[in-house]
C-alpha cells in the first residue's frame, strides 16, 4: 500500500487545531474541549517524536 | 521543484526568519505569563468575593462627578464595568482626544462613589509586561515595528512549508533521526515542531499583525462607517454634562433590549465622535458578548441617535485579539497555548542554529578560486 505523503498529516492537524480554535470563539462548553483537542493534537506528534528517541 | 526556485525559498525563508528571529523570541517569552495575566493578577493581589445589592449603589454619574472633583482639569474618556465587583473604572485625560500615555485610570467603589479601598497601585508587572509585548515600550513606533515582524514571521512560516515539502518524505512524519548528525537531528525537530503547529502560528502571527494595526483600522472605521451612522460633526468636542451617562445608558439599554453594557466612550475618544457617547453592548452568546454593538447617544440630550453592528474588519480586529492571546477557551486552553509558545521558541532557537552552522565555503578560498578563474 502506498504511504501518504508526510504533509497530509500536517494540513490534517492544521485544519483541525484551526477549526478547534475558531469554535471556541463561538461558544463554551463542548467548544472549548474541542479547541483544546485541537491544540492538543498539535502538541501530541512532538510528544510522539521525544518518546521514540 | 527546480533547485533554482528551492533557492529562492531558501533565500525567503533564511532572511525573513532571521529579521524577526530576535523580536519573536521576545514576543513569545513575553507572551507566556501574558496567556496566564488573569491567575497572575489574583495571585499578586488577591481579591475576596464581594457581595452588594443594588440599592447600595450610587448612580454613576455621581461617581464620575466626585472623581473629576478629585482631579481638576481632567475630562472622561472611558468607562468600563468590573464583572466580580460593584467597580467602575474611568479613564480621564485634559482633553477627550487625549493620547493614551496621558490617560488616567480610576476604579470607583460605587457604594461610596471613590476609589475601592487596598486597590494595588497601577502600573504592576504584568502591565509592563504587556507594555513590552506590544511596543517593547517604544510606543506606536514599536507597535508597528513589530507589526512588520509579524509579517515578516508569517512569511518565515509559509517559505518554511514550501521548503519542507520536497524533503519532508526522507525522515518521515514526526521523525527525528537520531542516527544522524546533531545538525541534522536539530533540522528535524525544526521541521517537526514547525510542521505540526503552523495553524497555531499563523494564527498567533496574523492576529499579532491585525491587533498592531488598531489604531488605523479604529481611525479607519471612525471616518466610514461612524461618521456616516452620526453625521459626525468636526467641531469641538462636547464637554460632559452631569447625569447624561444614567440617561445614555438607559436609553442604549432600551434602543437594543437583552445587551449588556461593555463599555462607555466619551465625545472625542477613538471609539466616539465628537457629540456622542458611544455605549458598546455586548451579546449574550459567548460570540456575541465578543462582537460589541455600538449605540451612539447624543452627548447632550441624551437621545439615540444611531445603532449598527460594526464592519467586518473591526469584527476582525475584536476577534483578533483573544485568537491571539488564547485567553478565550478556559485553562486547558491556556496551558496548550503556553506549550506551543514554548515549542514555539525551539523553532526559532533550533532555526538560528542550524543557520549559525550551516557549512559556509571558506571565504580566503573563495577569493583565490576567483582570482585564478580571473
Amino acid at each position: 500500500m502506498r504511504q501518504p505523503h508526510p504533509l497530509v498529516p500536517v494540513v490534517v492537524i492544521a485544519v483541525v487545531s484551526l477549526a478547534g480554535m475558531i469554535a471556541a470563539l463561538a461558544g463554551d462548553g463542548w467548544r472549548d474541549l474541542a479547541a483544546a483537542g485541537g491544540l492538543a493534537i498539535s502538541i501530541a506528534p512532538i510528544a510522539w517524536a521525544l518518546r521514540r528517541r | 521543484m527546480k533547485p533554482a526556485t528551492l533557492k529562492i525559498w531558501s533565500r525567503i525563508h533564511t532572511w525573513s526568519s532571521l529579521v524577526c528571529t530576535l523580536f519573536m523570541l521576545l514576543l513569545t517569552l513575553t507572551g507566556l505569563p501574558l496567556i496566564f495575566h488573569d491567575e497572575i493578577d489574583h495571585w499578586l493581589a488577591p481579591r475576596a468575593a464581594q457581595s452588594w445589592t443594588t440599592a447600595q449603589l450610587k448612580p454613576i454619574d455621581q461617581a464620575i462627578i466626585a472623581t473629576l472633583a478629585r482631579q481638576p482639569g481632567q475630562v472622561p474618556i472611558y468607562l468600563s464595568f468590573d464583572e466580580d465587583r460593584p467597580v467602575v473604572n474611568l479613564t480621564t485625560g485634559e482633553t477627550g482626544d487625549a493620547a493614551e500615555a496621558a490617560m488616567r485610570f480610576n476604579p470607583i467603589d460605587l457604594r461610596t462613589a471613590a476609589p475601592p479601598r487596598g486597590e494595588p497601585p497601577q502600573g504592576g508587572i504584568m502591565d509592563t509586561v504587556l507594555e513590552f509585548h506590544t511596543d517593547m515600550l517604544l510606543g506606536k513606533a514599536g507597535e508597528y515595528f513589530l507589526g512588520i515582524m509579524g509579517v515578516s514571521f508569517v512569511l518565515a512560516l509559509v517559505s518554511g512549508v514550501v521548503l519542507y515539502t520536497p524533503f519532508a518524505r526522507k525522515p518521515g512524519f514526526a521523525t527525528v533521526r537520531r542516527n544522524k548528525s546533531t545538525r541534522l537531528r536539530w533540522l528535524d525537530w525544526h521541521n517537526v515542531i514547525g510542521g505540526v503547529t503552523l495553524a497555531w502560528a499563523l494564527v498567533v502571527g496574523l492576529t499579532g499583525t491585525v491587533n498592531t494595526l488598531a489604531d488605523p483600522i479604529t481611525a479607519w472605521w471612525r471616518a466610514d462607517a461612524l461618521a456616516r451612522m452620526t453625521h459626525d460633526r468636526t467641531g469641538p468636542i462636547k464637554a460632559y454634562v452631569p447625569g447624561i451617562v444614567e440617561t445614555a445608558l438607559g436609553n442604549a439599554r432600551a434602543a437594543v433590549p437583552g445587551m449588556d453594557v461593555q463599555f462607555v466612550a466619551f465625545p472625542g475618544a477613538a471609539f466616539s465622535s465628537h457629540d456622542h457617547i458611544a455605549v458598546y453592548l455586548k451579546g449574550a452568546t459567548p460570540l456575541t458578548a465578543k462582537l460589541l454593538t455600538p449605540v451612539m447617544v447624543d452627548a447632550r440630550t441624551g437621545r439615540v441617535d444611531g445603532v449598527a453592528p460594526m464592519p467586518w474588519y473591526m469584527q476582525g480586529l475584536l476577534l483578533a485579539q483573544p485568537l491571539h492571546f488564547g485567553d478565550y477557551g478556559g485553562l486547558a486552553m491556556k496551558i496548550l497555548w503556553a506549550l506551543l509558545d514554548l515549542v514555539t521558541i525551539v523553532v526559532l532557537g533550533s532555526g538560528l542554529y542550524l543557520w549559525l552552522g550551516k557549512p559556509r565555503p571558506n571565504r580566503k578560498h573563495a577569493v583565490k578560486k576567483q582570482a585564478m578563474a580571473a
